[in-house]
């Protein structure tokens, strides 16, 4: 497989008042054509950051201020704005949390999914031809009776259609790479499994590599190749997905794995992670889980973390050294 | 019985929606025609998506929505007509846990004064509420230096640990909490359900847990009520029912649950559709727009909720004769 996205030391600061948050501190991964990454976290991570810098969108007062993203061999962070946004939308498309705040609500959805395809076709655009394909994208991600739809306005859909005409309008142009921030969590659970079950089959369809950005490793196991864990703005552990579900390393991924209430087993006592995430302007030092680790000694206030790196499997944890 | 704690009988809440001058208003049908009761010590989870009614039940036993028709009692009295004196004396008994902790507590108010509200409602004012509240929060895990300050300082756990103090000040003999971790990241949640579970072994607390999360019921619930649309689907001990679901739409909403485990990824036989309209529910079973074994008498005559041996019902034509 190749190369598709490269992201190396990636580093996106907030410089707030109060001081600097650090919200995506030194992250690396890749990503293969065609694979999907599951990207998982708790609030705060990171995680939605990550995916922003990539799409070269993170808003003010953040920065990316160190890194490197490398898209089909191209450096993402060196284009001018106008290169960009040819790129997004086209190579690079995201579907975001909430269906209901991501539509414009004046304009029917028949128009939107069209004039995504209109931004990123060359020449003068036709809309007869247009009205076809965005018919034809609208009954691919399973809207049904879409003639009939297609000047309806967002509120006239459900929470689960619309975040099915976000999806369409996200693979209209046969994008490589589609990032999905939180997809599901504004859905209900039925609804969810039907929405992940769309983003396999559109995988499957047109090829395109998927980034999906979650709080839950559920999810993740349904839909990923491979996962990396972040916490407090750092890759803490990286690699195929059914290593690190059979065998996490870190710390913070294993207890991560223990504290979900699971359907199908018992537990007397659900392990915890003891304290809360640290303040993002001041992180502890060393690794930034060592306050809340059971495994802590001193030498995880270190500043260089080990990094222990077996084939495709990545730690960053003292434990390993 | 004596050893019942809540006894609901046959519960609808109707909200009323447009109607005016000329038009006739509609009826939103929350909850239609629910029946169960609560054991002395026992928890009773809630589970369904949204707009199943779940809240609206909890609501209608905590005395915030006032039901349409249908009897509740608590130990043995009728809760919906009281006199202002009498309601005075029960309503404290009935405490309820909200699922946003940054909207539940009045930003206003320090933590001394949050916790001992429900007491001073109650009429209670020959004890040192400081003391109260002090031991109060030591209960919940946080400690006497938190009294003076106010939720602003707290994390969403600190805070919802806040609110549950509040909720057991008066020595509750019911609580209701919905969805008192969903706001929460996994590894708070962990931590505020081992405290509830906890706390629930040690005062024995009779509680109604709702929640979307059956995951979440699997571990704290004793037995957990199914509802859909209204209604209440399935019933019975917990491990029955998530183990060998007898409804077919428990059997989908289970199977719908990502395990985060990719060998367990989800067969692909997913419900298709969405939940219906509340004003215009489907005749007969309300599931059968959806059930992949829907016969004819579905469509046209209602299921009882039916006793299938001594603990466990389920309203379905499948198990009718």
């Amino acid at each position: 497989m190749s190369r598709l996205l490269e992201v190396r030391d990636l580093k996106t600061y907030f410089f707030l008042r109060k001081g600097v948050v650090k919200a995506v501190d030194g992250v690396s991964f890749d990503l293969d054509k065609g694979e999907a990454l599951g990207i998982v976290g708790e609030s705060g991570s990171g995680k939605t950051v990550t995916a922003l810098s990539i799409m070269r969108l993170v808003p003010y007062p953040g920065r990316i201020v160190d890194g490197e993203i490398k898209f089909k061999g191209r450096d993402l962070l060196s284009l001018s704005e106008d290169e960009m946004r040819k790129i997004r939308g086209k190579e690079i498309s995201m579907i975001f949390q909430d269906p209901h705040n991501s539509l414009n609500p004046v304009y029917n959805v028949g128009w939107q999914v069209g004039e995504a395809i209109e931004l990123h076709t060359e020449g003068k655009p036709i809309w007869s031809r247009i009205l076809d394909k965005v018919i034809s994208i609208l009954r691919g991600v399973g809207i049904p009776k879409v003639e009939e739809r297609i000047y309806d306005y967002p509120h006239q859909f459900s929470g689960g259609q619309k975040q099915r005409i976000m999806i369409g309008m996200s693979v209209s142009n046969n994008p490589d790479l589609i990032i999905a921030d939180e997809p599901t969590t504004a859905l209900d659970v039925t609804i969810q499994a039907q929405i992940i079950d769309l983003l396999k089959e559109l995988r499957h369809r047109y090829g395109s590599s998927i980034m999906l950005i979650t709080h839950n490793m559920g999810l993740v196991a349904e839909l990923c190749d491979r996962i990396a864990v972040m916490y407090s703005g750092k890759v803490v552990e990286y690699g195929d997905i059914n290593r690190i579900f059979e065998e996490p390393l870190h710390p913070y991924t294993q207890l991560l794995l223990e504290c979900i209430p699971r359907t199908d087993r018992d537990v007397d006592r659900l392990m915890s992670i003891p304290g809360e995430p640290p303040d993002p302007i001041s992180p502890p030092r060393g690794c930034r889980f060592h306050p809340r680790c059971p495994y802590a000694k001193d030498w995880c206030r270190r500043d260089d973390i080990y990094v222990y790196r077996d084939n495709d499997h990545m730690v960053s944890c003292e434990l390993y050294r | 019985m004596e050893n019942k704690v809540v006894e609901v009988e046959d519960l609808k809440v109707y909200y009323e929606r447009g109607g005016g001058l000329l038009s006739k208003p509609m009826y939103i049908k929350a909850v239609d025609g629910v029946s169960f009761s609560i054991s002395r010590g026992e928890v009773l989870g809630l589970v369904g998506e949204s707009g199943s009614g779940k809240t609206s039940v909890g609501k209608a036993i905590a005395g915030i929505v006032r039901p349409t028709s249908g009897k509740i009692s608590v130990l043995g009295r009728d809760i919906i007509n009281l006199s202002r004196g009498e309601a005075r004396r029960l309503r404290p008994k009935i405490q309820m846990i909200f699922q946003n902790p940054f909207s539940s507590l009045d930003p206003r108010m320090r933590v001394r004064d949050i916790i001992v509200e429900p007491l001073k409602i109650a009429g209670i004012k020959d004890i040192d509420f400081r003391v109260k509240a002090a031991e109060l929060l030591e209960m919940v895990g946080l400690s006497e230096e938190h009294l003076d300050r106010f939720p602003h300082q707290f994390s969403g756990g600190q805070r919802q640990r806040i609110a549950i103090a509040r909720a057991l000040s008066t020595n509750p003999e019911l609580i209701i909490a919905d969805e008192p971790t969903s706001a929460l990241d996994v590894s708070i949640q962990a931590q505020i359900l081992n405290l509830l579970k906890e706390l629930r072994d040690k005062l024995d607390l009779t509680m109604l847990f709702i929640s979307h999360d059956i995951g979440v019921i699997r571990y704290i619930a004793d037995r957990v009520a199914v509802m859909y649309a209204g209604k209440i689907v399935e019933l019975g001990n917990k491990r029955d029912v998530i183990d060998e679901p007898l409804h077919p739409y428990t059997e989908s909403l289970l199977e719908a649950v990502p395990v985060p485990h990719p060998s367990k990824r989800r067969k692909e036989t997913i419900i298709p559709g969405e939940p219906p309209d509340p004003i215009n529910p489907p005749s007969g079973c309300r599931f059968h727009p959806r059930c992949p074994h829907a016969l004819d008498i579905c469509r046209t005559v209602e299921p009882k909720l039916i006793y299938m041996d001594n603990s466990r019902m389920v309203a379905c034509h499948l198990y009718q004769d």
